[in-house]
């Protein structure tokens, strides 16, 4: 696989199309992130692909001695947070992850956990949705996660497991309402 | 998802409960982007270096539009045109240095605009 810098240097010596290996490399990154930022999935998009664009336009201000997904992943944590603030988008409400989860194809049951974890993921801060986004990427090592967000990589193992720890409580939450619910109906 | 596990993750998990939890999260979670996304990425591209490449004809025209006033009448005698105005008399107003100021800004804009043009080759290389 070629690496990201050799790409990086493809693309600044006038390959164009070396940038599409990078684009498919970390959409699923830069589009999750985003999505935790903005909550809403259409967003998402939108600043991922300013993201890229962004990233494409100054790649040559790009210092090669940190890797391609530290820089990009700052690219798009500023981008999606000032297109919230753009959009004054406060909080993402459980109607708008109800309503992403019910577009979810797949069985009731898929559906039922989707929705389990988007009401969870919501509830969650956004440092710890943002760590868990980037450790459930398979792509991406502790290292990396750690370069990325600027702490150690001991802090993050902590980091992800108090976030989990978090997730679950919600979703326990989330599961003890759906029956109080069930048993007032 | 089984209650008892999300149960075991918050109280003290084990290494294996927490495999389980993150595989079952992992699909989840994770939401992929639409097909078009890489194609739409490169379209924005392709633009802004096409954008640089146009400017040239800016540049060419510019040029032409330069060149045509230089020849009909910025390097030749301008003569002094009368003006006269009912009841008003005016001085008479040489047409020379007018026409020669507006080639000079002409020279600028193009100035201006190669600037741009090799800023933004710069840019996009």
């Amino acid at each position: 696989m070629i690496s990201d810098f050799s790409l990086i240097e493809k693309t600044l010596a006038g390959d164009q199309s070396a940038f599409e290996p990078l684009v498919n490399r970390h959409k699923a990154m830069a589009y999750n992130v985003a999505l935790r930022i903005v909550g809403i999935e259409a967003d998402a998009e939108e600043v991922a692909m300013d993201a890229f664009v962004k990233a494409y336009n100054n790649l040559k201000k790009f210092n090669q001695e940190s890797k391609f997904t530290t820089w990009f992943y700052r690219i798009v944590t500023n981008q999606a947070l000032s297109f919230k603030r753009k959009k004054r988008i406060d909080t993402v409400d459980i109607e708008k992850a109800n309503a992403q989860v019910n577009h979810a194809n797949g069985s009731l049951h898929q559906k039922e956990n989707k929705l389990l974890v988007a009401k969870a993921i919501h509830s969650l801060s956004e440092k710890d949705g943002t760590l868990l986004t980037l450790f459930y990427l398979k792509e991406l090592s502790l290292d990396e996660i750690s370069e990325m967000v600027e702490l150690t990589a001991n802090n993050v193992k902590v980091g992800v497991h108090r976030a989990r720890k978090r997730l679950a409580e919600a979703m326990k939450a989330q599961l003890g309402s759906e029956v109080y619910e069930l048993v007032r109906d | 998802m089984e209650k008892e596990l999300i149960e075991k993750i918050i109280d003290n998990p084990s290494d294996r409960e927490i495999e389980k939890f993150d595989q079952v999260i992992r699909p989840n979670m994770m939401k992929n982007v639409s097909a078009s996304f890489t194609k739409n990425v490169m379209a924005k591209i392709q633009p802004a270096t096409q954008k640089a490449d146009n400017q040239i004809w800016w540049i060419v025209a510019g040029m032409i539009m330069t060149a045509s006033i230089w020849l009909f009448g910025g390097f030749g005698n301008a003569a002094p045109i009368e003006i006269t105005l009912p009841k008003v008399s005016l001085p008479s107003i040489e047409v020379g240095p007018l026409i020669k100021g507006f080639g000079f800004v002409n020279i600028m804009l193009i100035l201006l605009l190669l600037d741009r043009y090799f800023q933004r080759r710069r840019k996009t290389a």
